[in-house]
């Protein structure tokens, strides 16, 4: 019999781990994007992107430092019962970690396409930053934002090291479809592996398919487009 | 290196960082006087890597015409790599189930596999730790979490499930355990008391000073712990890899291994 | 109103450093391309913090280094006009123009964009998203949206950049009626000599930064200040002089000696004589006519621009002096064999000053 909630787990920890990772991930892009650079932007760039640079093994093992007993972070958690490690809200705390840099990097990207003098228009007619960056900013971006999204969840959906690191592996509490895959594939369940993989595979181009067709249509509703 | 282990969370950093960079300063240059050199690739389980390195350092200095090389895994990968026609002359396995596997497909020498090691099983608690001093306190409420390789795929995992089934706690504990790749990570989170408990090779616990071993599993409760070992039947240094063979199986070599808590099985 | 601006700022490679006060007529902001004009308009709205200095619209500091006072840009009350009018793609007409105007009740936002939309003319096309009109009308767009707000000063960078030429005249006649109506101060940027004198009244001249000419228009162009308000002024002909006496001056560059109609004023270093204040075709004997020969001519469809070299004057050394012709002038004279008389009336040259040599132009062919 085949247990099926590694994918009920997976989609939940993506979804998860996408929202967490949206807001900080947003906020990140807007303070860097169109300031004036030098080497102290360079650097907290750097630093934001570096789950994307270090081995997620890695990633799984300094968060395990943050969060475990051995860290002040971990043991208030625990105190205040809400440990992380071997739990689910651990899994998407990794998978956040992880997929941060994508969501932050295209996020950035979106935003620095968008014309500055468009922001300044909006400056000059009465508009707080808050209101440039919602109503001038983020509209223009949000193709480049889906983007984001999709590349996020994506990334979550496939997290596996950093996941396994500080969540474990507890079949129906924080077992994903790559943990299941893994297991299966080292266990010598063939089978069960390519089973797996094949969800996932479906997963995944339902998902890219479904946010590519809806971010179409969007994109025709609104009407974007550059003043030629 | 095995002194870094009691900084972890600082050193074990700069080791995961600095691996690539140390993984080339194993090998000498070969003696310029040495006769035909021979080239021989080893496929090991992981969990010998530090032993063996030690071992053919010796055997090298006796040998310095052989080059070898190693390609240390979790024996599964290696057995799958052996299988797909991946070089390798000699294969020392962590369970006789992966060298059965390539014994039945015939791609084993014949009459070169030996059961070259033993190890044990043991409970590892946290250094210092209070309230776990047997398996049956596993079950205790104090104890919240216990890691285990997955039965599966890890063979330290297969003969924990064993034992824990043998002593009748498997179903009890059941809810507290979690599962890990290899026996390394089920130390890390030993170490870092993120689980209260593991189960692990006497071998591995030694190599982590920050966990204690608690207790050995008790005999005839699992199946034996043995490192089969064997030559590759389309090695082309055959005679080479026999020679190596022979060498981990003399008396010298068992002292090293015995050192690192392997058991060297009556030959 | 009034507004003063006296500021300075510094950048890598560029030094702007900028005194006027605007009025109620449209000030024009006149310089070549990279000479401190959308920096000016940027510092004033508010875009970009200057180095130093103060800015004060009708008594309201709006920025003053030593204060310490620097309003954002959606407090200044200042309406821009971009070059590419920086209309919001994903906002349609109505919305762009409403954009500013979201603290207002709802009937006085819908009462302020109807009137500003009958000011500029675009009844009608109030769903249009921008990329679905015309350039003029995007213009019309961006300066609705601006005026809706009730600035009380306008800033104009090249309102008419992006758009064909002939486009330019019925916008420009609208963009002057517009202006009229109304009552703040407005500055208007162009390195476009003629629009410059069609739209503004008075003009401020800009190089690299400086202020080199200020005034009322017809002053800066019959009389410029200074050799570089000259050649802003879009003035080629200029010569350094040597004074021979009150009444007399000998042009160094050109080679010839002038009769003025006027005393040398003091401290006057060159002479300059616009293009198409040259004559040609005439015959009759006059003062301040020499022999010429061409050294290049250049056809527009209108107009020819003939590069002349006075004659005694060697090869090389002398400067040529530019003279604009009408086509039928032209067809005239090419018929007569040359040297042609060249006539530079004493009413139309100008004496002006200037510190720094003119650069080496000379024609050497």
């Amino acid at each position: 019999m085949l247990e099926l909630s590694p994918l009920l787990i997976s989609l939940k920890t993506a979804t998860a781990a996408t929202a967490v990772a949206f807001f900080p991930g947003i906020l990140a892009a807007r303070w860097l994007a169109h300031t004036p650079g030098g080497r102290n932007r360079a650097l907290a760039d750097g630093l934001l992107i570096m789950p994307l640079l270090l081995p997620p093994t890695v990633i799984g093992f300094l968060l395990l430092l943050v969060f475990g007993n051995r860290g002040l972070l971990g043991r208030v958690l625990t105190e205040w019962g809400m440990p992380v490690v071997f739990t689910w809200p651990g899994a998407v705390i990794a998978a956040a970690v992880v997929t941060f840099p994508l969501m932050y990097r295209t996020a950035r990207g979106a935003f620095e396409q968008v014309d500055p003098d468009l922001l300044d228009a909006a400056r000059t007619m009465g508009a707080t930053e808050w209101l440039v960056f919602r109503r001038v900013m983020l509209p223009l971006s949000w193709p480049g934002i889906t983007a984001g999204i999709i590349l996020s969840f994506a990334r979550a959906l496939g997290e596996f090291g950093a996941t396994l690191m500080l969540a474990g592996n507890i079949p129906g509490k924080t077992q994903t479809m790559p943990i299941a895959i893994y297991f299966a594939v080292e266990g010598g369940k063939r089978e069960v592996a390519l089973f797996w993989t094949l969800l996932m595979i479906a997963v995944a181009t339902f998902i890219v398919l479904a946010l590519n067709y809806w971010s179409y249509r969007r994109h025709n509703n609104v009407t974007h487009g550059r003043v030629g | 290196m095995h002194r870094l282990h009691r900084y972890p969370s600082f050193f074990m950093l700069l080791l995961l960082l600095a691996a690539a960079g140390c993984a080339g300063r194993q090998a000498a240059p070969p003696a310029p006087q040495a006769p035909a050199p021979v080239s021989l690739t080893v496929s090991a389980a992981a969990s010998l890597t530090d032993v063996l390195n030690e071992l053919i350092a010796i055997y090298r200095e006796k040998n310095p015409s052989v080059k070898i090389s190693t390609n240390y895994a979790g024996s599964g990968a290696l057995q799958r790599q052996i299988e797909e026609g991946a070089p390798a002359d000699l294969f020392i396995s962590a369970a006789p189930r992966h060298m059965d596997a390539l014994q039945d497909r015939g791609l084993l020498l014949e009459n070169t596999r030996v059961d070259l090691l033993g190890n044990s099983l043991v409970l590892v608690a946290r250094e210092g730790i209070q309230g776990v001093n047997s398996f049956e306190e596993l079950a205790a409420d104090t104890v919240r979490k216990i890691a285990l390789g997955e039965p599966e795929s890890v063979p330290a995992g297969r003969y924990a499930k064993e034992t824990l089934t043998y002593l009748g706690l498997w179903d009890r504990l059941k809810p507290k355990f979690v599962f890990a790749k290899d026996v390394r990570q089920v130390l890390t989170w030993v170490e870092g008391g993120d689980a209260d408990a593991g189960l692990v090779y006497l071998t591995d616990a030694k190599t982590s000073p920050g966990v204690s071993v608690i207790a050995a599993a008790p005999s005839g409760s699992h199946k034996p712990i043995l490192y089969p070992a064997a030559v590759i039947k389309n090695s082309a240094v055959a005679d080479a890899a026999k020679d190596f063979l022979a060498f981990l199986s003399g008396t010298e070599a068992g002292a090293v291994f015995a050192r690192y808590g392997f058991t060297v099985p009556a030959r | 109103m009034t507004l003063v601006v006296d500021i300075e700022k510094r950048l890598p490679g560029f030094h702007l450093k900028v005194a006027f006060t605007a009025g109620r007529e449209t000030l024009g902001l006149l310089g070549a391309s990279g000479s401190g004009k959308t920096m000016t308009l940027r510092c004033i709205a508010g875009l970009v913090t200057p180095s130093s200095g103060r800015i004060v619209l009708n008594g309201r500091v709006l920025f003053d280094r030593e204060r310490g006072i620097n309003l954002p840009s959606r407090m200044r009350r200042i309406g821009y006009l971009f070059q590419n009018y920086a209309l919001f793609p994903h906002l349609n007409v109505m919305q762009n123009v409403m954009f500013g105007l979201q603290y207002l009740p709802r009937q006085e936002q819908a009462r302020r964009v109807a009137d500003v939309l009958a000011m500029v003319n675009l009844n009608g096309l109030e769903q249009r998203y921008p990329r679905q009109l015309s350039g003029g009308q995007q213009q019309r767009v961006a300066l609705a949206r601006a005026l809706v707000l009730e600035p009380e000063a306008l800033l104009l960078d090249e309102p008419f950049s992006a758009l064909d030429s002939q486009l330019r005249n019925q916008l420009e006649l609208q963009l002057v009626g517009t202006l009229a109506k109304y009552r703040g101060s407005s500055l208007y940027v162009t390195h476009n000599l003629e629009e410059s004198y069609r739209i503004c009244g008075d003009l401020l001249l800009l190089d690299a930064g400086r202020i080199v000419g200020a005034g009322p228009k017809d002053t800066l162009f019959r009389q410029p200040p200074t050799v570089i308000a000259a050649r802003v002024t879009g003035c080629r002909n200029l010569s350094r002089v040597r004074v021979l006496s009150s009444g007399t001056v000998e042009a160094v560059d050109w080679g010839c000696t002038l009769q003025l109609t006027a005393a040398v004023p003091p401290g006057a270093t060159h002479i300059g004589i616009r293009e198409h204040h040259l004559a040609l075709a005439d015959d009759t004997p006059a003062v301040n006519t020499f022999p010429c020969r061409p050294a290049r001519v250049t056809e527009s469809p209108h107009t020819v621009i003939l590069e002349l070299l006075l004659e005694g004057n060697g090869p090389s050394g002398a400067q040529c002096l530019y003279a604009e012709l009408d086509k039928e002038e032209w067809e005239m004279l090419r018929e007569k064999p040359s040297p042609w008389p060249l006539r530079l009336d004493p009413a139309r040259l100008f004496l002006t000053k200037s510190a720094a040599e003119i650069p080496d132009n000379n024609c050497r062919y």
